[in-house]
């Protein structure tokens, strides 16, 4: 029985963390961009957590794609895990999940071409990172069988929350101060990540 | 300690209206978690082109969950239900979509 469902509980725990993970980073870096940590030194210290988190996030979801690909009940093909839709079972629960993660993959990669391609464009395809979480969080509720366990949906919701907030919070600040953004370049990047004094 | 600046001067009730308001914000969203994963454990429609057997009959092949008559899934192995080709008709088995199971 164990053996049988191996694949998939162990994909199913990939995914979970994989979601807890998402969660916390996206988290992290919308306290960081709402300048939330006050302290000196924090904002390079959750900036390198954040980094690092994505990175191990991109890992996950593919660990958890990947490991689909060897349950002999689901049989998703490579096409059903990387390509959105393409899944028979419950297709737009699963799509939304493919998406999620090729978008979470373009985000952490994003850190790698930040200089190639500015500090301006990096951040407006950063601002993306919150859809990413909302689209795991649709693809966890309506894929996972766990949705209705009441573990799972505590998980959600806690993840939510900071997330949420931190977005609200970030928001809130940019409509307050009515600043344009900083100018592009690494000096730019610096100043939209830097900590009040 | 330094007095507060003019520019400072009513930046703290702005903060707090800011925490405050974000704090609503996430509060609302966050408890809508549960709700929605109550509309995601509703019933569903099973694919047309999964084989739908009855509980417990012989090669109905790699049973994982089960639907009960109020749509819950449950594991296959905790309905027993029905014996070898018993056919009760309130629980029916997910099979692989190709059906080839």
């Amino acid at each position: 029985m164990l053996t049988h469902q191996l694949f998939w509980i162990t994909s199913r725990a990939f995914g979970t963390i994989a979601m807890a993970l998402l969660g916390t980073s996206v988290a992290v870096g919308l306290a960081m961009a709402g300048k939330l940590p006050r302290k000196r030194g924090a904002a390079a210290r959750l900036r390198r957590f954040h980094e690092s988190a994505a990175l191990v996030t991109v890992g996950l979801i593919a660990a958890h794609g990947g490991l689909l690909l060897f349950d002999s009940y689901l049989r998703p093909g490579v096409l059903g895990i990387t390509v959105p839709f393409t899944l028979g079972y419950r297709p737009l629960a699963t799509g939304v999940g493919v998406i999620a993660g090729w978008l979470t993959a373009i985000f952490a990669a994003s850190f790698y071409v930040r200089r190639r391609i500015g500090a301006r464009l990096w951040r407006r395809i950063h601002r993306f990172t919150p859809v990413a979480y909302a689209l795991a969080v649709f693809h966890a509720l309506a894929a996972g069988t766990d949705a209705a366990n009441p573990w799972m949906v505590a998980t959600l919701t806690g993840l939510t929350f900071p997330v949420v907030f931190a977005l609200s919070y970030r928001l809130l600040g940019s409509q307050r101060d009515g600043r344009p953004a900083p100018a592009a370049g690494a000096g730019g990047l610096r100043s939209a990540m830097s900590v009040p004094q | 300690m330094t007095p507060p600046t003019t520019s400072a001067r009513g930046s703290r009730p702005r903060s707090l209206y800011r925490s405050m308001l974000s704090l609503a914000v996430a509060a609302v969203v966050a408890a809508s978690i549960p709700f929605a994963a109550i509309y995601a454990g509703t019933p569903r429609q099973l694919p047309a082109t999964a084989a739908v057997a009855s509980a417990g009959s012989a090669g109905s092949g790699q049973s994982r969950l089960v639907t009960t008559a109020s749509g819950r899934l449950i594991p296959a192995g905790v309905a027993s239900t029905g014996g070898a080709g018993g056919g009760t008709a309130a629980i029916t088995t997910r099979t692989s979509a190709n059906g080839s199971d």
